[in-house]
């Protein structure tokens, strides 16, 4: 086999020159000469009706307007949506203001000012009066009879006490030997992507277009929220997808946009607002809180025969994203296990309090800390290693997945399982934490496992199209437009490399566009781990063709049979006469000034298949019995990657996987005040990141064995890299600790507490 | 308030208000952007910049604090056409992603290896435990900052 050019090298990132130099310009960092600066009033109460709202102080010199609920439309929007067909399954129930309050540190007025400065002092002096109405807190208080409607369409979704479901195969007639119950609560967490929210939008009175800038995940979505609402063509609303500061979900839905681009249109100017960590904070999106009720049947030798879940998702004050994170949430369960009796159902409700959303993973993390403690529950009740009784459950490769009805491809459970195994030289390190415990110290040890696996397209849910134009330049360097919204991790280059490996051309002549919606085709967004998967399809598709064009072009300049002429290298030479041959750029001329035809194509491709990513996580651990701390000793992620076109940048994208779920299992929560429904840590003083001081060497196996409809064997690994984490961590801590904490994370308090409890017990 | 400083090498004099924060002169008044807002209470590190040979957060920094002193930034690394080590380091080793925690990470480096330009593990992870980074688990990072300290024990 041919060795690859590019695919599988390490490159590094794309446009690194302009990160590592401070030249790289996020939307955050725009600058013009007439830039007018957006802030906005937060609420200082969690519930109520506004009253009165007087602007009268707040008019400083340099202000140049000022909106709050009285002064702008009475229109709905949908933060969440990818397309103008997606507005009839919407919610709809957010405005750019309005006069009830529905949590603390909701936007009740904003400023658009000369600089950023007056803008913020002209907030603070605007006075507004509230009639408080009652918090809602909790699922109970949501769903009560006599519970105050938060919105025309209700505080729960589907509708109180009716809740979601879907199943597949009948899990109240499963027979079975033990039911294995637990439960799961999850608190809430912030993306904390290092770049807040930024949104630049210009009005441009010469050209009457409206320009957008966002380092946004769905350049179309955003088009289509934004034109709507001010009732614009969509052709004269230009979406542009800058370099992006990090998003794990935060920038995938909507929350600036409207109300920048209704400043910028209403004062025919140009406006941009960039969130204060406090803002991005309440203001934005949170990972979901939820609590979830995990009930298993399984066989005496350990086959899991059904299994159930309950899950309420707490969605915060607007439902957004939330009903449809919940349905997702329940349609990953079948991707790990056998098991084809499932039963789920849940709801979406919402209080009082700031909206949770769209975070790295869309619900595998969710499935997989619902479902793996549960595994490792039905492990210990049986005396079954917790490795070898996944092997006994596993999806084998081409089986199909029952919730999402879609085939898994060439998935790899069982290598993912047992290489991982003998890597972390697992029965070794579980033999030697119960040997060390037996010592009845102040440190316990313990080892976890999870497993779960995740999905690279959204087949066969939505039609899973990508499209992709390539234009060869005169000068033979090609030119690759694609709809894609780079967050970081590596898209570009991979875009790069996929064209310049099927062009086998140098590199270096190969330049991708990201997402602008005024010249490129239309595209969902990037998201659900499908830009790799998908996109790279087109790309190969694409290029393909633009070397079939070129292959014909410099037959027709050779005066040779195409099916003659032989190519490597940017060179085309014929068979026959090997003395005959072109580059790219005689190609060129000779099609432009001999044939008459450019050399570009588009192409749409189709991905009618969603295999999975199978991938598990290993972890020792070491809790300290007096502080309730735990430190990571080791920890192995295992990958069914494929084929990893960036090998080097893959493992510092797992890295982050690694890094956020430790927060999200051990540290990271952002605690709403009960009593007043106030963000307890909007900041980072006291929230509880891993830094590069805390973050434990991680060890990485990744299983290259490639995918046939991926794109040279490639799938999707970002979302997936942080969904295994949370539940191995908590599998370690009770390992260690002979318990079954099941509230994350699982932060000192929650330790100290588990282990008076297990005292109490004893005693 | 009249100023005199070093900036990026260049001598240099500014009329300012000597309250305004530093990271706000650097972005808005002197355009240089590649000193980036995280959080604006020193906790994330991207706003990090050299002042007098030390790492300091232009958040938590008064622009009449740079009055007489040295301040380098992410813009004056590259000297000549020519990468500083930790910068092509960062290339060499994938440590970059995103790129917004970037510019402060190599500055919290930067003045790990002006002082100490053979750093342990414990006190490279120590130099850049305020610089946050929500891309990588840090290895990369790490890697490269090793990787220049290395190199510049063979070179100048």
């Amino acid at each position: 086999m041919k060795e690859f050019r590019y695919i599988g090298k390490p490159m590094s990132n794309d446009k690194v020159y302009g990160k590592v130099t401070g030249h790289t310009v996020y939307t955050s960092d725009m600058q013009s000469v007439d830039m007018l600066h957006l802030k906005y009033k937060m609420s200082e109460i969690g519930h109520g009706m506004i009253t009165k709202i007087d602007t009268s102080r707040a008019w400083l010199p340099g202000v140049r307007a000022i909106y709050t609920w009285e002064n702008t439309p009475d229109t709905y929007f949908d933060r969440g949506r990818v397309s103008n067909a997606e507005l009839a399954g919407s919610m709809n129930q957010e405005r750019l203001f309005d006069r009830e309050v529905r949590f603390y540190g909701e936007r009740v007025a904003a400023v658009v000012a000369e600089t950023a400065e007056i803008a913020q002092e002209a907030c603070q002096k605007i006075q507004v009066e509230y009639q408080p109405l009652p918090l809602i807190m909790t699922l109970e208080e949501s769903m009560a009879e006599d519970a105050p409607l938060l919105h025309h369409n209700g505080n729960i979704y589907p509708a109180p006490n009716k809740p979601f479901h879907e199943s597949c195969g009948n899990y109240e007639s499963v027979q079975s030997d033990l039911t294995v119950r637990s439960e799961t609560h999850m608190g809430r967490m912030t993306h904390l992507s290092m770049e807040t929210q930024s949104v630049r939008a210009k009005y441009d009175l010469g050209t009457e277009r409206l320009t957008v800038w966002s380092g946004c995940q769905t350049s179309y979505g955003i088009r289509s929220t934004v034109a709507d609402y001010l009732g614009l063509p969509y052709s004269r609303v230009r979406v542009i997808k800058p370099p992006m500061g990090g998003s794990f979900g935060v920038k995938q839905e909507m929350v600036l946009e409207p109300l920048v681009a209704y400043a910028a249109y209403d004062l025919k100017a140009d406006v941009i607002c960039h969130f204060t960590r406090e803002e991005q904070t309440t203001g934005t999106l949170l990972r979901h809180n939820f609590d979830a009720y995990t009930e298993t049947k399984v066989t005496k030798d350990g086959i899991i025969k059904g299994i159930k879940i309950r899950m309420n998702l707490e969605a915060g004050a607007y439902q957004t994203i939330s009903p449809s994170y919940l349905r997702t949430a329940g349609g990953k369960l079948g991707k790990t296990y056998q098991c084809s009796n499932i039963d789920f159902s849940g709801y979406s409700y919402c209080t009082t309090t700031p909206c949770n959303g769209s975070f790295r993973s869309w619900g595998a993390s969710e499935e997989a800390v619902m479902l793996e403690p549960n595994v490792n529950l039905i492990a210990e009740k049986l005396g079954i290693d917790p490795v070898e009784l996944r092997l006994r459950n596993i999806h084998e490769a081409y089986e199909m997945d029952p919730m999402h009805k879609a085939n898994i491809g060439n998935a790899h459970f069982r290598e993912v399982l047992e290489q991982g195994r003998d890597r972390f030289q697992w029965e070794k390190r579980k033999q030697d934490c119960e040997k060390k415990n037996a010592e009845n110290g102040r440190y316990r040890y313990g080892v976890g496992v999870a497993l779960c696996s995740h999905k690279t397209s959204f087949y066969p849910d939505l039609s899973e199209i990508a499209t992709c134009t390539i234009m060869l330049q005169d000068d033979g360097s090609f030119l690759v437009n694609l709809p894609v919204h780079d967050h970081g991790c590596g898209a570009t280059i991979a875009m790069r490399k996929f064209a310049a490996e099927v062009l086998d051309v140098d590199i270096r002549l190969i330049e991708v566009n990201e997402a602008d919606t005024q010249y490129m085709p239309y595209d969902y967004g990037c998201y659900g781990s499908r830009t790799i998967y998908v996109f790279g399809r087109a790309v190969i598709q694409c290029a393909q063709e633009i070397l079939r064009q070129g292959k014909e072009i410099a037959a027709s300049k050779l005066g040779v049979f195409s099916t003659s002429i032989h190519y490597a290298d940017s060179v085309f030479w014929s068979e026959q006469n090997p003395e005959k041959k072109c580059t790219w750029k005689e190609v060129w001329e000779h099609a432009i000034f001999d044939l008459q035809k450019d050399i570009y194509y588009t192409c749409s491709s189709n991905a009618a298949e969603n295999p999975g990513t199978p991938a598990a996580f290993f972890a020792e651990v070491a809790v300290d019995t007096l502080l309730g701390r735990v430190d990571i000793l080791h920890c192995l992620s295992v990958h069914d990657i494929g084929k990893a076109i960036n090998p080097d940048l893959v493992h510092g994208e797992i890295g982050s996987g690694i890094q956020q779920g430790i927060g999200w299992a051990l540290r990271e929560e952002i605690k709403i005040d009960p009593k007043t429904g106030k963000t307890l840590i909007p900041n980072l003083q006291h929230y509880e990141v891993v830094n590069a001081y805390d973050m434990p060497d991680y060890d990485l196996l990744l299983i290259e064995d490639p995918e046939p409809t991926g794109p040279f064997g490639a799938k999707g690994v970002g979302e997936v890299a942080t969904a295994p984490i949370a539940p191995a961590l908590g599998a370690a801590v009770n390992h260690a600790l002979g318990t079954h904490i099941t509230h994350y994370p699982i932060t000192p308090p929650i330790i100290l507490e588990a282990i008076a409890k297990k005292k109490g017990g004893q005693a | 308030m009249k100023i005199t400083y070093t900036l990026n090498g260049a001598a240099r004099t500014d009329e300012v208000r000597p309250e305004r924060r530093l990271i706000d002169y650097l972005r808005e008044d002197l355009h240089l952007t590649g000193v980036k807002e995280g959080c604006s209470e020193g906790e994330c590190g991207a706003c990090t910049v050299i002042l007098n040979g030390k790492a300091v957060h232009s958040c938590l920094t008064l622009v009449g604090q740079i009055d007489g002193g040295e301040l380098i930034t992410i813009e004056g690394l590259e000297q000549g056409g020519k990468l500083d080590p930790l910068q092509q380091a960062f290339i060499d080793n994938s440590a970059v992603q995103c790129g917004f925690c970037t510019p402060g990470m190599i500055l919290s480096a930067k003045a790990l290896l002006m002082h100490n330009p053979h750093p342990t593990e414990e006190e490279i992870r120590r130099a850049i435990a305020g610089n946050i980074c929500r891309c990588t688990g840090y290895a990369e990072i790490r890697a490269a900052i090793r990787q220049a300290a290395e190199g510049e024990e063979g070179g100048t």
